[in-house]
């Protein structure tokens, strides 16, 4: 009696702060989502506009479609609340639904900007909080749930992806934490669907689907025939999607210049382009990666997934070049396992603060200033971002000039997620050795 | 160019309004300032076009010397527009013709308004580094409906890189080849404009007040929650 009015006691005291956290959480994101937001969120949101209004379907939108189709869902009901959406959405030529600066100048001047951020914002603030909820479910026990809360409702990069940059990452980042949480429950086809959702909210989760596939196919993974071979199937499908296949079939459904398939675009180069002649880190970490998901006789699915997939998006990171929100895409795997392990939590803070100094430094303008993607951006105000005042400076009193700095930061990063990756590699080991239970 | 396609006219067609109060007649501006017109003053100091191609270009101005940075214009309509349009503002050189390479920006005016106000951020505009700062602006208006009556330049600024390049007031009468009102034109630097801009943007707080209450109710509701947790904590 008294162990079970202890552990209702605990129980109380668990729920009491997960709430507190969860409103403090709430309320963090409500402080910045009417006044922050990049250029690609009057595009996109454009984008939905015009779908809406007059049907007009953009071929962006193929390859993005269920990242497009939830934030449309939610426009159907916050559409009422929009003011003057016509003016606020007002696209002169659609063929170019790529907001220009001083269309997003026009945006931000007009009365409502706020109330439109805000109500663009919302469907991301609930594939948030839902993403939260999947993650809660892969903890077993109140002391990882706190953490998980912890680090998931304040962590800097997925607050500034999801409210500062205002991009729909939220959407594929739940899909794929759902894809994780379904392999932990060995449920194959949901896990293959997962994926697919996911790649087909945001085009680079598709990189992955080779992998799952691989993995679906690794002894160790109990499975009926049909099963394995109608993921494999879901799987081929996402990928179509996710990379415009019909656009290299001369399946345009609108006259929309601006977009190809993916298989020709050419930012793609990103992935290969830090090669050294012919070797290429990330497609050599790709390969490795493969080989492992295929042939290692995984005992824990769940912990081998998880693992697999942060170093996935380790290499991804670490070899490639991106912008700052995307990083997004990664924190989920180290956040949990963060959440299971405390000696994570000053790794962790070093990546984050690395990947603060990296983006300060090497900034595009307008992407992440010191105004944090404020609608205000460089283009508008001209006032210098860090590595101008950096240059002006510093650079006249030193050898490390700009380019220097810029490698420091990128350096620093590269070893934080290559420290990271160590940790998760021993955590994995540790586990498996305790007999793969978490 | 049809009529019904868009409207050309220059920029600084408008400022040939500005010139107009000191010293110098419509009529002999006009003629100073455009090659092909079909545009008429009206005894209230607006502008009407009419006819079936109007296209004005202004010519004669050149900055490249000054750095300018960007400019502000301000029209202003006879009567308020009629419905949401949009103006385009192209440089370009006398020589080749403000075409559609060298468009660089655009700004839009709602139904009701009286006046259009555009920032032209000339050195951060991608497109404009290739198109140095030329002698010709066009702006093009559309749908051309959207005008029931006049319109006039309120106000053109020039923005400089620093104070150190501002051109006095007789450098700038000479450059624009007339007398400057000076209540219309002054020459400011980017932290003048910066804080126009964040001026405008906060204007949202008075310009929404549904969304502020809204707003404001919300934050202290999630602040209230979270002062009734820590008031209510369990104890462990």
């Amino acid at each position: 009696m008294i162990r079970a009015r202890l552990t209702a006691t605990h129980d109380a005291v668990e729920r009491h702060t997960l709430w507190r956290l969860l409103l403090a959480g709430i309320l963090v994101r409500v402080l910045i989502m009417p006044f922050t937001g990049h250029i690609d969120v009057l595009s996109e949101a454009r984008r939905i506009h015009y779908f809406w209004e007059n049907s007009i379907w953009f071929d962006l939108n193929s390859a993005r479609s269920v990242s497009n189709f939830i934030q449309l869902f939610f426009y159907s009901f916050t559409r009422f609340l929009m003011p003057n959406p016509e003016e606020l959405f007002f696209m002169r030529d659609v063929a170019a639904s790529t907001a220009t600066f001083t269309e997003f100048f026009a945006f931000v001047g007009t009365p409502g900007s706020w109330r439109a951020l805000f109500l663009i914002k919302t469907p991301f603030l609930f594939m948030d909080l839902a993403s939260l909820v999947l993650l809660l479910h892969l903890m077993k026990d109140a002391p990882s749930r706190r953490r998980m809360t912890l680090w998931w409702l304040f962590n800097p990069v997925t607050v500034f992806s999801f409210y500062f940059f205002g991009r729909f990452e939220a959407i594929p980042i739940f899909f794929f934490i759902l894809m994780i949480f379904a392999l932990t429950r060995k449920r194959w086809l949901l896990a293959a669907l997962s994926l697919t959702l996911a790649a087909n909210a945001r085009e680079p989760f598709a990189l992955m689907i080779p992998i799952l596939a691989l993995f679906l196919l690794n002894k160790g993974i109990v499975a009926k025939a049909w099963e394995r071979v109608g993921a494999i199937f879901i799987l081929g499908l996402g990928l179509f999607g996710a990379l415009n296949l019909h656009l290299i079939f001369g399946l345009s459904l609108t006259s929309q210049l601006e977009v190809t398939s993916l298989m020709a675009e050419t930012r793609g180069a990103s992935l290969i382009g830090f090669a050294l002649y012919w070797f290429s880190l990330f497609v050599f970490s790709y390969g490795l990666l493969s080989i492992w998901m295929f042939s290692r006789s995984a005992r824990d699915i769940g912990m081998t997934g998880l693992l697999g997939f942060t170093l996935f998006w380790f290499a991804f990171f670490a070899f490639t070049t991106t912008t700052s929100h995307f990083t997004a895409w990664m924190i989920v795997g180290p956040l949990i396992f963060a959440a299971r392990n405390p000696q994570w939590t000053r790794p962790l803070l070093f990546f984050f603060a690395a990947w603060i100094g990296m983006w300060a430094i090497m900034t595009d303008p307008g992407v992440f200033t010191h105004w944090l993607a404020a609608p205000i951006s460089l283009h508008l105000i001209a006032i210098p971002i860090l590595p101008k005042w950096y240059q002006v400076l510093v650079e006249p009193h030193t050898f490390m000039i700009l380019p220097y700095m810029i490698w420091v930061w990128q350096s620093l990063f590269v070893a934080s997620i290559a420290y990271l990756a160590s940790l998760a590699v021993l955590d994995f080991r540790r586990i498996e050795k305790n007999g793969g239970t978490q | 160019m049809t009529t019904s396609w868009i409207f050309q006219w220059t920029a600084i067609l408008a400022l040939a309004h500005l010139s107009l109060g000191e010293g110098f007649s419509a009529s002999q501006k006009l003629a100073d300032f455009s090659n092909k017109t079909d545009l008429r003053a009206t005894p209230t100091g607006f502008f009407i076009l009419d006819g079936e191609d109007p296209q004005f270009y202004w010519k004669s101005i050149n900055l490249n010397h000054y750095s300018v940075q960007g400019a502000l214009l301000i029209l202003e309509f006879e009567e308020p527009l009629a419905q949401r349009g949009y103006w385009e503002f192209y440089w370009g050189s006398s020589n080749e013709g403000a075409h559609e390479g060298t468009k660089v920006f655009f700004t839009a005016g709602r139904r009701g308004d009286n006046f259009i106000k555009v920032w032209l951020p000339l050195n951060e505009s991608s497109l404009y580094r290739n198109h140095p700062f030329g002698d010709l602006v066009e702006v093009r208006i559309n749908p051309p409906r959207i005008l029931t009556g006049g319109f006039r330049v309120h106000t053109l600024q020039l923005f400089f890189e620093s104070p150190h390049d501002l051109p006095s007031d007789v450098e700038l009468a000479r450059l624009f080849q007339y007398h400057t009102p000076e209540s219309f034109l002054r020459a400011e630097t980017f932290t003048d404009v910066s804080g126009r801009i964040l001026r405008d943007w906060f204007g949202n707080w008075t310009r929404d007040p549904f969304f502020i209450i809204f707003y404001l109710f919300t934050l202290g509701a999630l602040l209230w929650g979270l002062r009734r947790l820590a008031r209510s904590a369990p104890k462990s």
